[in-house]
């Protein structure tokens, strides 16, 4: 019992990276969804054998992506989510923004435009660029993707020059 | 935009997150609550069907071979030997990708997990490939010692040249079935269809793996 409600307490903290990396590579609501489901499904199903020898955040990385890039290279996405009717996901409020740093002119926008970035890129260079904005270090991006740092630094150099790009532009 | 201005981007997205996303509880104490709901759950089950009947057509090949071989012509017995032998190389392959589902572990770093379960998909074609090396054997069943001796030309100028065509087919076949060659245009004539799309699509992907690794 103590080790479910462990697991929930690092999901509930963790919910944003799921969010962010379901968001990233699924479209579709129901997509979105499903994989979320199935990342927590598949964390839970490791977290028996998650060892301290790892960083938290480099194993939880290793299982969400991984499941999301099995999942949009998937020919039939859907499973069998689990109780009809209910969603794992919910937007709380989404008038939240109101009177908030990003709810100023512009902001939306960009991150609308940096989301569609994103979703246009191919599995692996979604995996770099997520990892990047989250501020990981090179060494652990290189650890979690399974190339050597140099590389990491070289290809994030690249996507980010596309992505100034994008913006200029944009604007 | 400046680099330091995409990440505080992407910052307030995460703040805006965290005031409005919830998850549901209800429905992650239900999922931890499931024994096993994996998508490769499919893959596993297609695989040991394939074994099983496998197994039981094995054993009843060996079962004809075992009874008949004492009456039936060396060429017969020879020709289902091989064809035999073809079938438990086979069904020990499914049980090898058998094996390896079960050592999936998504734990492991993107391109080493990655790489392994694209290898898993595209595996079948080897067993396809492994199943043309029995094409000759279509052309020896019915070889008779008597036919030899009563019509020689027959035996050296029909029979043998189908065998060596047959042989050679299979060989070729066994050696060019493999994901490298899937942009050939014999490659896509015999993959066409949806059956074939996963595999085709591991191929690219492996290929997407290799340049990621490269460049």
């Amino acid at each position: 019992m103590q080790h479910q409600q462990e697991f929930l307490n690092i999901i509930e903290t963790n919910k944003r990276l799921i969010f962010k990396i379901c968001n990233s590579y699924c479209q579709n609501a129901d997509d979105r969804e499903d994989l979320a489901q199935e990342i927590i499904f598949q964390l839970w199903k490791s977290w028996g054998n998650f060892s301290n020898d790892y960083k938290l955040s480099t194993w939880m990385y290793r299982i969400a992506l991984n499941v999301a890039i099995s999942f949009y290279r998937r020919e039939k996405k859907t499973t069998n989510t689990i109780l009809m009717g209910e969603h794992l996901i919910e937007i709380v409020d989404e008038d939240c923004s109101k009177g908030m740093p990003w709810a100023e002119e512009g902001l939306e926008e960009n991150l609308n435009a940096l989301q569609k970035f994103i979703n246009e890129l191919r599995p692996l260079d979604k995996a770099l660029i997520l990892l990047y904005l989250e501020e990981k270090s090179h060494k652990e991006i290189a650890e979690i993707i399974g190339i050597t740092s140099t590389n990491v630094a070289t290809k994030i150099g690249r996507i980010k020059e596309q992505l100034k790009q994008k913006f200029s532009t944009k604007n | 935009m400046e680099n330091i201005e995409i990440i505080n981007l992407w910052k307030q997205y995460d703040e805006k997150l965290e005031k409005s996303l919830s998850l549901n509880q209800k429905i992650i104490a239900e999922l931890q609550q499931q024994k096993a709901k994996s998508a490769l759950r499919p893959a596993r089950n297609y695989k040991l069907f394939v074994v099983f009947f496998g197994i039981v057509y094995s054993a009843l090949v060996s079962y004809f071979l075992y009874h008949l071989s004492p009456i039936a012509s060396v060429f017969l017995n020879l020709s289902v030997g091989i064809h035999l032998l073809i079938m438990i190389i086979a069904v020990g392959m499914y049980i090898r990708q058998l094996v390896l589902i079960s050592e999936i572990d998504r734990s492991e770093n993107i391109l080493q997990m990655q790489q392994k379960m694209a290898k898993l998909q595209s595996s079948t074609l080897k067993v396809i490939g492994i199943c043309f090396l029995q094409f000759p054997v279509f052309a020896t069943w019915n070889i008779r010692l008597e036919l030899i001796e009563k019509n020689p030309l027959a035996f050296w100028l029909i029979q043998i040249p189908v065998v060596a065509l047959l042989t050679y087919i299979g060989i070729w076949f066994f050696k060019n079935i493999n994901i490298k060659n899937m942009d050939k245009r014999w490659f896509r004539m015999m993959f066409y269809g949806v059956e074939w799309n996963s595999i085709i699509k591991s191929g690219k992907f492996l290929k997407e793996i290799e340049t990621f690794e490269k460049n």
